[in-house]
C-alpha cells in the first residue's frame, strides 16, 4: 500500500476514479466519432481549449494590465499603485465592459449578423434587432454603472487619503489581471 | 525501475513531492511570481466551483433527460445515432404525457443554467490559470492523470458551452453535427468532473473551514489581502495591492450570470416576461395575430409547396384498415381544444390554444383503439419529418391532430393543413404538414 503511494503519488481509488474518468471518455469519444468528422470533431475540442488559454485569457489580461498603466502607476518602486478614487472610476468601467463583451462573446453570430441566413430559414425572423439590443444593453450597463459610482463618490465612497502601499514588495513586473 | 524510467522520460520525481530539487530557472507565465493578482486563491476557486457545481448538474442532468425524451429507441426517433451500450437504459425509459409543462421546464432549465453558468466558468478558468503553468509539469503518475482529466474537464466544458451557444443561434461554423457532438461531450465533462470533485473536495472545504464561506465578501478592496502562497498552485507568491475587491469581482460575475439566466427564462416561460430575452434567441415578437407566435422551420426552408398543401391534400389513416381523410373531413369530427406548449430542445417555449382531432379518435377510426406506437410522416423531406409516438402520447385525450390554433386555421408555417400537438413532446416532434398516420399493434 505505501509502495503504492510511493509509485503512483496517490491512493488507489485515485487511480480507480482517474481510470473510470479516461474509460468513460474514451467510450463517448468512440461514439461520437462514428458520427462526425473525427478531425473535425478534435480540431474543435482542442481548439476551444487554446483559444480560451492562451488567446482570450491573456488578450484580457493584457487589456487590464494596459487600463491599469493608464490610470496611473505601474506598482513598481517609484510609484505608487493607482489612487483609491482612480481605481474606483476604473472599476466601474471595466466591470460593465466586461459583461458588454461578455455578451458579445456569446451572442456575436447574431449581433455582427453571421447567423442571418440560418435564423432566418428557422424563425422566419431576421437577427437585425440584436446589434441595437446589444448597444441599448451595453449602454444600459455603462449608465447604471456611472449612476453607482456617482452615488459612491457623493458618499465619499473612496477615501482619498493613502492606503498601505506594498507595492515594493510586489516586484517591479507588470501587474496582470486582477 | 520504473521510478528511474519516469524521473529519466518526463523529469517526474516521485521522491520529491511539493519542492524539486535545483532546476534551470523557469521563465515567464512558468514563474508562479508571474501571477501577481491578489485574488487568486483557493477561496476564490471554492466558491466559484460552489455556485457552477449546481448549475452543471442541472444542466447535465435536464439534457439527458431531454434524450430521454426524444424516445431515441423508437423508429427513426434517434438524432444521436445508436445508443450503444446504453440503450437498455434508453428503452426502460418511456417519455410519459402528463405533465404538459414538463419539456418545456426541463429544456428551459437547461438553457437557463447552461448559459448562467458560461460567466461563473470563465472566471473560474481565470482563477485557477496559474495551474495550467505549474513547475514541475508532472510529478507523479498521479498528477500526470490528474492534469490528463483536467484537459478532458477544461475542454469538454469550453466544447459543450460553445457548440451549445451556437446551436441556439442556428450558427454552424463547424463541420460536424451538433447533436451527438453536444451530447457525447457531456459524457467526458461529466466524467472529468467526477473525478475533479472527488479529487478537490478536500480542499474546498479546508477553504471555507479556514477563511469562512462568505467572510471574504464583507472585504472591501483596501482590505482584501491575497491568500498565502502554500494554499494552492493558484495563490500568488508575489502579489500586488488588489485593484478590486473579490466581493466585487463575485458580484460582477454574479451579474453576467444572473443576467443570462433571466434572458434564458425570458424566452422559455414567454408571454408577458418574453421581452426580457433581449438578446436569446426567441426573444422577438411577431404580432398579435393568431398564428404570431414562435416558428421552429419556416415552411420555406422545409421544402414545403403550396400546391402539396392545396384542396388536394388527403391524409392518410393507417391501423386495422387504411382510409383517406380530406381537411373537410377532419374539420366535420368532433374536435377538442387544448391549451398546450411547444418547447424546443433549444430552450425557448410557447403556450397556444390548439383545436383539432384527438389522436385517439383517430386510431378508432383506423381500427386501432390503444396503439403500441404511433407513426407520424411529414411532407417534409427530412430527418425530422418523421417521428414515433409512444403509447401515452399517442392515447392521451389531450394528443391532437391540430387544424386550427386560436381560432383561426393554422398558417402555412405553423403546419397547414394539419400538424401534431401532444403534451410534453419535444417540439421537433410535434411534426407539422402532417401526410400520414400509422397506429400500430393492439
Amino acid at each position: 500500500m505505501q509502495r503504492f503511494s510511493k509509485l503512483y503519488g496517490s491512493s488507489p481509488a485515485h487511480l480507480l476514479l482517474a481510470l473510470a474518468a479516461l474509460v468513460v471518455s474514451a467510450w463517448a469519444v468512440l461514439q461520437a466519432v462514428g458520427q462526425g468528422p473525427p478531425l473535425s470533431l478534435t480540431k474543435w475540442f482542442v481548439g476551444s481549449i487554446l483559444a480560451h488559454d492562451l488567446v482570450l485569457l491573456p488578450l484580457y489580461s493584457l487589456v487590464l494590465i494596459g487600463l491599469l498603466r493608464v490610470v496611473g502607476g505601474r506598482g513598481g518602486k517609484d510609484r505608487a499603485g493607482p489612487s483609491p478614487r482612480r481605481l474606483l472610476v476604473l472599476n466601474h468601467l471595466r466591470v460593465p465592459a466586461a459583461l458588454s463583451l461578455l455578451l458579445l462573446l456569446l451572442f456575436f453570430p447574431f449581433i455582427l449578423g453571421l447567423a442571418d441566413a440560418g435564423y432566418e430559414g428557422v424563425s422566419g425572423l431576421s437577427t437585425d434587432p440584436y446589434l441595437p439590443r446589444w448597444l441599448i444593453l451595453t449602454g444600459a450597463l455603462f449608465l447604471l454603472s456611472g449612476l453607482i459610482l456617482a452615488v459612491r463618490l457623493a458618499r465619499g465612497g473612496a477615501p482619498a487619503a493613502t492606503e498601505p502601499s506594498d507595492s515594493a514588495a510586489a516586484g517591479a513586473g507588470p501587474p496582470p489581471a486582477g | 525501475m520504473l521510478t528511474r524510467f519516469l524521473h529519466r522520460a518526463f523529469g517526474m520525481d516521485p521522491e520529491a513531492r511539493a519542492l524539486p530539487g535545483p532546476q534551470p530557472p523557469d521563465r515567464g507565465p512558468f514563474r508562479r511570481d508571474f501571477w501577481k493578482s491578489p485574488l487568486r486563491g483557493p477561496w476564490l476557486a471554492s466558491i466559484l466551483s460552489s455556485a457552477l457545481l449546481p448549475l452543471i448538474l442541472i444542466c447535465a442532468l435536464t439534457g439527458f433527460v431531454s434524450h430521454v425524451a426524444y424516445d431515441s429507441e423508437l423508429g427513426a426517433n434517434s438524432v444521436t445515432g445508436a445508443d450503444g451500450l446504453l440503450t437498455p437504459i434508453y428503452a426502460a425509459l418511456d417519455w410519459p404525457a402528463g405533465w404538459a409543462w414538463l419539456y418545456a421546464g426541463n429544456q428551459g432549465l437547461h438553457v437557463i443554467t447552461g448559459l448562467a453558468a458560461i460567466p461563473i466558468l470563465l472566471a473560474k478558468l481565470w482563477a485557477v490559470i496559474p495551474k495550467l503553468w505549474e513547475r514541475p509539469a508532472l510529478r507523479s503518475l498521479a498528477h500526470a492523470l490528474e492534469r490528463v482529466s483536467l484537459a478532458l474537464l477544461v475542454g469538454a466544458s469550453l466544447f459543450v458551452y460553445l457548440t451549445g451557444v451556437l446551436n441556439i443561434q442556428i450558427y454552424y461554423p463547424f463541420g460536424f453535427g451538433f447533436v451527438p457532438a453536444h451530447y457525447y461531450g457531456a459524457f467526458i465533462f461529466m466524467a472529468a468532473l467526477t473525478f475533479h470533485v472527488a479529487t478537490k473536495l478536500p480542499d474546498l472545504a479546508r477553504a471555507f473551514r479556514e477563511r469562512g464561506v462568505v467572510a471574504p465578501l464583507r472585504e472591501d478592496r483596501a482590505s482584501t489581502t491575497p491568500e498565502p502562497p502554500e494554499s494552492s498552485e493558484s495563490a500568488p507568491t508575489a502579489p500586488r495591492p488588489a485593484t478590486i475587491s473579490r466581493r466585487a469581482f463575485v458580484g460582477a460575475v454574479g451579474v453576467g450570470s444572473v443576467g443570462l439566466g433571466l434572458m434564458a427564462a425570458g424566452q422559455s416561460i414567454g408571454g408577458p416576461l418574453r421581452p426580457l430575452g433581449l438578446l436569446a434567441p426567441r426573444g422577438q415578437y411577431y404580432g398579435s395575430g393568431p398564428n404570431d407566435f414562435q416558428i421552429n422551420k419556416t415552411a420555406t426552408s422545409a421544402g414545403i409547396m403550396p400546391a402539396q398543401t392545396g384542396a388536394s391534400w388527403r391524409l392518410e389513416l393507417r391501423g386495422a384498415r387504411t382510409l383517406e381523410l380530406s381537411r373537410e373531413d377532419l374539420m366535420g369530427m368532433p374536435l377538442s381544444t387544448q391549451k398546450l406548449p411547444i418547447a424546443c430542445v433549444e430552450g425557448w417555449s410557447t403556450t397556444q390554444t390548439w383545436t383539432g382531432v384527438p389522436l385517439r379518435d383517430l386510431g378508432r377510426l383506423a381500427g386501432v383503439d390503444d396503439p403500441d406506437e404511433l407513426f407520424v410522416q411529414s411532407l417534409q423531406d427530412a430527418v425530422l419529418g418523421q417521428t414515433t409516438l409512444n403509447n401515452s402520447q399517442a392515447s392521451d385525450p389531450r394528443s391532437l391532430l391540430a387544424l386550427q390554433v386560436n381560432g383561426a386555421d393554422l398558417s402555412l408555417d405553423h403546419g397547414f393543413p394539419a400538424r401534431i400537438i401532444v403534451p410534453a413532446l419535444p417540439g421537433v416532434h410535434n411534426t407539422k404538414w402532417v401526410q400520414r398516420l400509422e397506429f400500430r399493434g393492439a
